[in-house]
């Protein structure tokens, strides 16, 4: 009865992978990288598996950090704490020896400290903060939370002495809006249209010929109408006053984008067993490897554990044992089918599934659960 | 011909709002409602629900009066100019120019606003005639946090603009938004902690803050209760019982944990939470969508006056 009564403790990498250098592959990632970054769907996980791999990091002896940059704040209940802010919060594990820093991203706060570092004056941070649409969208701003991630980590790698990074992603609807953010919002910063809200002339003056002239005068016209003035001149002056900045934005835009594709950064690939998130799990490796970014390999959260053995089936017509084998048929016929789909998934995207977390009727919420989760993991001792 | 209604299905990332929106479309539909579901997603899950290869900007009929439409941001972009300034031949300079599309790709809010302006256009009596009308249009949503900036736009756009036609779309936006005869948001929650967080925490805003109507939350994927109370206690006092009281103890704790989470929604919200099963099959079959959407329907809009059948011959809701 002993082996069935661990059945539902997890049916660890078994049936998914063949021998047991996957437990071990995750527990060298963890030894040996600087960066790991959680990928997925919406509501696999992804935060509470960033935690659980800190709380591992910092069981197998390193300096581990984990940043989340979900606005809802999954990172502080998973960790069952009151507050996380953007400054590091020292949490131990087991002792004074082991222990990982948290952060939780603030975008707004972020975007606030570069523009103050880079700004080449006090004046021109000053314009910046003072604008209106500055004030109200900075937060908003299509991408900057992406963007703002993207900075953090660069801030984080080379700023502080982390031996390694454990990173949840925002739920993006393609990894290629967070990692490219920087570039994207680069881009428009530096482009034409800047200009053209500066001095809507321009477009009028190079037009090619009197009839585009007079069409594009219509137009803006138009335009100006439809936006209203004082918004299309914030957005001017916003967009502006990045313009002194531009060039080192870019740079580190540069090492971010490098630092993504070094060796030491490996993407893990968070999945439920349910059929949208291991479609969403097929694409995002897709995009990656099209990206040239690292895979490491799967993490399967959320599996049903219960192996059916059709000897436990009861002999009598005892309706309270029938109703007791029911259940666990169809709890049984359920692994079954979560297996086999996550194995799909592995065949499919040719990736080791490196970890099986079982479905818990509620996920973890306090520093033991982390740790009991973390068990699932890697195979780190007990004991300090 | 009466204004057609809007729900707004949303909710963290993974609850199944895309079997919702599925689920109530199909159901409004038999009930006799002339229904459009859109998906925002660009993953076709909506579409992929239905077995369909792919959904675009067209109406694509899916039943007997329901139909389907996918948004695409950028077509929304150039559906709106071209709407608004009517020459093609500008419109098509305009949106090709790699400035307008940087701009337009990364302003804040353009997108949201746009979506909600293409969202009333098919529920708009004669706004623009062009287009077919439905009596009841289902957004399947962005994610909960997404959908409290989607959702916002309109307020944000009357304290940004002070004059002309943008503060106009902005009003009649807002007006249909805020108004309860036809307009709805539907929260789908899970029953696990951190989705019932996010969707008190969406409703705070989406109430407090926007005065937006919203329906009782749906809670979906509850976990049937399998035992009666003597056999939970029975079961319990089995500590060792193996496999079989394995699988009993842990389908008590996860109807346990789905009752509690109702609770926590219930004292929240002060509306009792309606509850879909979970289907432990992993088929959802297109019965199984019109018996809980019909549920759904009865239970979600009686209190808000909205009767089984969103739309037709009522011309006015009092209350």
């Amino acid at each position: 009865m002993r082996a069935g009564g661990r059945n539902h403790q997890g049916l660890g990498p078994m049936q998914l992978t063949k021998d047991s250098s996957s437990l071990r592959s995750l527990h060298a990632l963890l030894r040996s990288k600087q960066l790991i970054i959680c990928v997925g769907c919406g509501g696999v996980g992804k935060t509470t598996t960033a935690a659980a791999l800190a709380v591992s990091a910092a069981l197998l002896g390193r300096k581990a950090a984990v940043l989340t940059v979900d606005p809802a704040q999954r990172l502080k209940t998973a960790l069952g704490l009151d507050h996380l802010s953007h400054e590091p919060h020292r949490i131990v594990v087991n002792g004074s020896a082991r222990w990982f820093d948290a952060l939780a991203l603030d975008t707004k706060r972020m975007f606030d400290e570069l523009v103050e570092r880079f700004a080449p004056g006090p004046d021109i941070a000053q314009r910046i903060f003072t604008n209106r649409l500055y004030r109200e969208l900075s937060n908003e701003l299509a991408g900057s939370a992406e963007y703002m991630a993207m900075e953090k980590l660069h801030d984080l790698v080379w700023g502080a002495a982390y031996d390694v990074l454990v990173v949840d992603t925002p739920p993006s609807a393609h990894i290629r809006d967070l990692l490219a953010a920087p570039n994207r919002l680069l881009t428009l910063l530096a482009s034409r249209a800047v200009r053209l809200l500066q001095t809507p002339g321009v477009l009028v003056e190079t037009a090619p010929s009197r009839t585009a002239r007079y069409f594009f005068r219509v137009l803006l016209e138009a335009l100006q109408r439809w936006s209203g003035l004082p918004l299309l001149k914030d957005l001017a002056d916003f967009i502006g006053g990045f313009e002194p900045m531009l060039q080192r934005f870019a740079d580190r835009a540069e090492r971010t984008s490098r630092l993504l594709r070094a060796e030491h950064t490996a993407f893990l690939l968070v999945t439920t067993p349910e059929p949208p998130t291991l479609a969403v799990a097929r694409e995002l490796a897709t995009e990656l490897r099209a990206g040239g970014y690292p895979i490491a390999g799967i993490i399967a959260n959320r599996v049903h554990c219960f192996t059916k053995q059709e000897r436990l089936k009861p002999q009598t017509n005892d309706p309270f044992l029938r109703r007791l084998w029911n259940n666990y048929v169809v709890l049984a016929e359920r692994s079954a089918r979560d297996v086999q789909a996550l194995w799909a998934l592995a065949q499919h995207v040719d990736l080791p599934v490196l970890a099986t977390v079982p479905m818990q009727p509620s996920p973890p919420t306090s520093i033991p659960a982390l740790r009991a989760m973390a068990r699932h993991l890697v195979n780190v001792p007990n004991r300090s | 011909m009466a204004a057609g209604r809007v729900i707004f299905v949303t909710g963290k990332g993974g609850v199944g709002k895309t079997t919702i929106t599925a689920a109530l479309g199909l159901a409004a539909a038999g009930a006799g409602s002339r229904t459009l579901m859109i998906e925002t997603a660009a993953d076709g899950s909506l579409a992929r629900l239905f077995q369909i290869e792919k959904l675009d900007s067209k109406p694509c009929w899916i039943a007997d009066r329901l139909a389907a439409v996918a948004v695409d941001p950028q077509h929304l972009v150039r559906d709106y100019f071209s709407r608004l300034l009517r020459i093609p031949l500008l419109t098509n300079r305009l949106l090709d120019s790699a400035s307008f599309r940087a701009l337009a790709d990364a302003a804040p809010g353009i997108v949201e606003f746009l979506l909600l302006e293409h969202v009333s256009t098919w529920v708009d009596a004669s706004f623009w005639q062009r287009r077919q009308r439905f009596d009841l249009v289902i957004v399947d949503g962005p994610a909960s946090g997404h959908m409290r900036k989607l959702l916002r736009v309109p307020r944000q756009l009357l304290g940004l603009v002070v004059a002309g036609p943008l503060r106009h779309a902005a009003l009649h936006l807002e007006s249909l938004l805020t108004n309860p005869d036809r307009c709805v948001v539907v929260p789908v929650s899970l029953a696990e902690e951190l989705a019932v967080t996010e969707t008190l925490e969406t409703w705070a805003v989406l109430r407090q803050e926007l005065f937006l109507p919203l329906s009782r939350p749906i809670i979906n994927r509850v976990f049937p209760r399998r035992f009666s109370r003597s056999e939970i206690e029975k079961i319990a006092r089995h500590e060792d019982g193996g496999p079989l009281f394995e699988a009993a103890r842990y389908a008590i704790a996860m109807r346990q944990e789905a009752e509690r989470h109702a609770r926590a929604l219930r004292r929240g919200t002060g509306k009792v939470p309606a509850l879909v099963p979970e289907a432990f099959s992993g088929v959802i079959t297109p019965s199984d969508l019109c018996r809980w959407g019909r549920r759904l329907l009865a239970e979600l809009f009686t209190d808000a006056g909205w009767g089984t059948k969103p739309s037709g011959s009522r011309t006015h809701a009092t209350h």
